[in-house]
Formats: structure tokens, sequence, C-alpha cells
């Protein structure tokens, strides 16, 4: 079986002061390999500025990358090609509330990615966006509504709908559970869990709750200083974390 | 009873009338007590610590039986009174740090304007230093070693945990006996969290002090906490030991908020689908009548649009008609 995403040798450098006799640059990404398989989670675990936020948006495509190449169905990713990354790539914020834009009803919100992506008219386009929202949990009323009229939860599935709209095969999902509270948290768990049964879908889960990884990941990638120090499936690694750093990000996890 | 809370009540005035945000909520502090209030956002924990710190501003509407700080009723103090025994005896840090802090000031200069004149023995000259030796050692009590180079930085300088940590030690400068912490590292990294409670817990010990931990997240309360309460929309939901809290839940908010923590994981399949509440918390202009869970509660009846009382049960109290876990009493 061929893996849906391929990543090769990725890494990124920015450059931090130039003159002329010299570059001096900050890595934020060590060149790292990795594979996921169709309708599997991969979680990504690390400290703050450990490169794991770089590395979803590099994978988004919101990053420049330095050097390797990104791999989907075997079909190289052209950095700088938005149309064919946005079909297949999407991605999940943290701040629901600040990933919407105020001034849109939601129902514009979601049909703008239809009105780039594809070459559907106004009514298969409104029809596609109630279906999106009903897949999410939420109503076709909710079309009309505007953003501050909603409660985080339901901004949260918004932002959901409007990365599956397109019917990716990749979601990339940076903290998207993080500041959300834990009834609301469990409620778009379950969502994610759902959406990824009906749709096939893989994720990428960038997070720092071991709890949340280990309920929701196949495999995990522990991420230090822009480097992977541990990777495979999530039960091996948290059960016998092989490097210090890896007990310590887990520690955190109750007992 | 170091604080006493007797239905607390806090409205507010909108276009569609007088609205209770807070309903008639207890509250009892002991000395020397960790006590966690855990609710979600928007629950109206926030507005306990700032009704108890004097901080909302004259359109929120404070009623309520009892207000008691040790033998000082808050809610007849006048303002200066008040900032008088709050100032000293009280301390609150927030959730940002970063942006409570003055982004003019060095730290050093900030936590010497928290260091108290009282406690300066030394003459009028001797002060400066004597000020600067105990800023010094407010810093080397929260875990900071390298003083020379934190006095001389500014707020936009620290990292998240550092400008908490400055933060208990600007509140701790005074020994206060009762510190409110609102929800203090509800946006760090696990291992930050883990510093911070560890700090809070080392005082605890060590000066006895009393902690209110405001928190969002039953899964990330302080191991060290010895009652617990469950406030929902405003409500006060159940209180009572930590321990046999969250063992046998009486409340089904308790239950609810527990099987959604992940609190409780290592019982589950992975990838299983988590049992939650149905629903959305209810917005201030569409409050439920009588017990506001009702409408997202599994086993509500047509009892509960009327508000239940809280009844007490050897040291817990719950506000509910039909708790769960009630075998002795039958």
């Amino acid at each position: 079986m061929k893996p849906l995403l391929e990543v090769r040798e990725l890494g990124k450098v920015y450059p931090l002061r130039q003159s002329f006799f010299r570059r001096t640059v900050f890595t934020a990404l060590q060149p790292t390999s990795f594979q996921l398989m169709a309708g599997k989670t991969l979680a990504i675990m690390g400290a703050n500025g450990s490169g794991k936020s770089t590395l979803a948006g590099l994978i988004a495509g919101a990053i420049q990358p330095s050097q390797g190449e990104i791999l989907l169905n075997g079909q190289r990713l052209q950095p700088d090609n938005y149309r064919q990354r946005a079909q297949h790539i999407r991605m999940v914020f943290q701040d629901a509330e600040a990933s919407l834009n105020p001034h849109l009803t939601i129902g514009s919100q979601l049909e703008e990615p239809l009105l780039f992506n594809t070459g559907l008219n106004q009514s298969q386009r409104r029809e596609r966006v109630v279906h999106t929202l009903q897949q999410v949990g939420l109503l076709a009323e909710h079309m009309v509504f505007y953003p501050h009229m909603l409660s985080t939860g339901q901004k949260q599935r918004v932002s959901i709908a409007r990365a599956i709209i397109l019917n990716p095969q990749l979601l990339v999902a940076d903290e998207a559970l993080a500041t959300l509270d834990s009834s609301v948290r469990a409620q778009i768990i379950n969502l994610l869990l759902d959406l990824q049964q009906d749709l096939k879908m893989s994720y990428i889960f960038i997070s720092q709750s071991p709890e949340i990884v280990r309920h929701l990941a196949d495999d995990v990638l522990i991420m230090k200083d822009g480097r992977i120090i541990e990777q495979g499936a999530v039960d091996t690694v948290f059960d016998d974390p092989q490097e210090r750093y890896t007990q310590s990000l887990l520690l955190s996890e109750l007992t | 009873m170091l604080l006493d809370i007797r239905n607390l009540t806090i409205s507010r005035d909108t276009p569609t009338g007088r609205v209770q945000v807070l309903e008639r909520v207890n509250l009892q502090i002991n000395e020397g007590e960790i006590h966690t209030l855990v609710g979600e956002s928007g629950s109206g924990k926030s507005l306990i610590a700032r009704a108890i710190m004097g901080f909302l501003s004259s359109n929120w509407h404070i009623q309520a039986d009892r207000l008691w700080f040790e033998e000082h009723d808050l809610l007849t103090l006048t303002a200066s009174q008040r900032r008088h025994i709050i100032g000293v005896d009280i301390a609150m840090i927030f959730q940002d740090a970063k942006s409570y802090l003055d982004p003019n000031l060095t730290v050093g200069e900030q936590l010497g304007e928290a260091v108290l004149d009282q406690d300066l023995s030394g003459r009028w000259l001797q002060r400066r230093k004597q000020r600067k030796e105990r800023v010094i050692q407010l810093l080397h009590r929260v875990g900071i070693k390298n003083h020379e180079s934190m006095m001389t930085s500014y707020a936009h300088e620290l990292s998240e945990g550092a400008a908490q940590k400055i933060m208990i030690a600007s509140a701790i400068a005074h020994r206060p006996k009762l510190l409110i912490a609102d929800e203090p590292t509800s946006t760090m990294e696990p291992a930050t969290r883990q510093q911070i409670y560890r700090l809070l817990a080392q005082f605890h010990a060590r000066y006895g002090m009393s902690i209110l931990l405001i928190s969002q997240d039953l899964g990330a309360i302080m191991k060290e906490t010895e009652r617990l309460s469950m406030i929902y929309s405003g409500q006060l939901m159940e209180t009572g030991p930590t321990r046999a809290l969250l063992d046998k839940p009486h409340h089904p908010y308790t239950e609810a908020l527990l099987n959604t923590s992940l609190y409780r994981q290592s019982q589950r399949e992975p990838r299983s689908r988590l049992p939650t509440l149905a629903g959305t918390e209810p917005s201030l202009q569409h409050l439920p009548i009588g017990c506001r869970l009702g409408p997202r509660c599994a086993n509500a009846r047509p009892k509960c649009v009327q508000t239940p009382e809280l009844s007490k049960l050897r040291d817990r109290a719950f506000a509910c008609h039909y708790p769960l876990n009630l075998e002795e009493k039958e």
C-alpha cells in the first residue's frame, strides 16, 4: 500500500542577518522525513518552539520550504501551487475566533473555497454548504449567522466545515482543541472521529496533550529543537519512551 | 473561615432586562485550604473572583447574604477601607500574565513597587538597597536564579512561564492570606503548568496561604486541591472534597465533565466516542429557568424547571433534584 503523504528531507531555515561576508540562519526545521497512510492519524508533539507548527505550515503550504519535497499520493506538491494543494490538504487553526472573518456570514465564508476551487453553480454551492453544515452538526439556518452569534464550539465546527467542504484527503489541525472547554472538546473529538470514519480522511494533529494524542492518534512524532527525536505507534512510544524529553512531555499525563 | 460567601447574586442590565449572570452561589474557604473552582468559559467563575476583589464596575449589581473576608463584610466597606484589607491580605494572579505586567517598567522596578514599606527595617537612605535585596529574595523564591538579567528585563522579553512567576512573586510580596489564581496556567504548555502548580503548592505549604484556583478544565487542576466547586452557567452545581467528588459525583454535571475531560481515560478504548453533554452552553439572553443545566442534562425531568436548593450531605453539597451515586441513603 502506498502512503497518502510522504515527506522527504523537508526542512526550513530562516535567514536572520545577512551581510556580504556572512550569513546567519535560524533552522526552524531540520530535514525530516516521514509517511502517513490513508485514513490514519499522525500526532506531532513537542514543546513551544520545537518546530511542530513550522512542519504543519509546510505541509499545508502556508510556509515555503527551504529544501525537500512533499508527495501526495506519489505526486509531488509544488510549493507555490495553492489550487492543487487547497483541494487536498486543509487546515484547522487553534483560534476559531480569529480564523473566521467577522464581516461575512457563515454561508458566504463556506462558499468561498467552492468559488475558488470548483466549477459549481450557485444552487449546487448552496446545497454543498448546507450538506457540510449538517455534517459538522450545525443547521442550514446557520448560513445567515455571523461568527459573533455562535459559541466557541460552534465556531470551531464552522472552521472544520470550511476545511472539509472540498472533500480533502488530509486535515492538518494545529492545536485545534487546545483552547476549547472540555465538554466542547469532547464534542469536537467525536465529530472528528465520525468525519474520519465517513470520509476516510487522514489527520495530522498537533497537540501538547498526551491524553488527546493517545485517544486520537495512530502514530506520533516527538519533536525537539526542529528535529524528530522519536517516532512510532502511539502505544509503543507512550508505554516505553526512549528519550528523557519524551518522558517529560508525557509526565504531564494524568494518572 | 477565611472567606464566606452566601447566596452571591451578580446581575447586569441588558436591553432585554436585568439578567442574573451569577445566581445564588455559595463558597466557603477555610484558612490554609486550596479550593478549586471549575467551570467552563462564560460560567461566571471569574466574576466571583472579581466580586471578591471589588473589580466590578458599577453596571454590575452585586447582592449577597454574606460576602465576608475574615471579620470584614466586603459589601459594606468603602473603597479605601476595602483596598486597605485587600491590598495586604488578598492577592490575585491572572491568565495572561504578560498583559498584566507594566510594559514600561523593568521587572525589578515593578517588583520593587510591590514591596511594602513596613517590610523594610532600615532608615530612609538604606531603603533603596533593602528594597533591591528583597526583590532578589522574591525572585529566588519563585525559582528564578539569574536575578540580575531578570530584573533588567521588560515584560515583552519574558516567556509566559517567567511572566507568571513574576506575577506570583509580586503577589506573595506581602504574604497574603488568600491568593486568587484565575486560570493562571490555561495557555501554558503542560510542563510549565506543572512548574507553576509546584510553586503555588510550595507557598501553600510554607506559609499556609489559602489558594482559590479557578480552572476551566477538570483535567488540569492542582493535585493538592482539597476542595472542588463546580459551577455551570452561573449556578453552583456541586461542592465537596476533591477525592470524594471525583470518585462519586452526585451531580450530573460533574459526571459529564469528568467523562469529557479525559480524566478517566485509562478506562476508555482509544478512538471511541466520548460521552458528552448535548448542545451548547446557553447564552445570557436565553437562560433556561430552574436548573440551568436542565436542557442539556441526560436525566432531566419536569421538576428541574424549579431551581434545586443546595442539599448538604456531610461535607458535600449539591444542587440537583435527582442526584447520582447516593446508595447509602436508600
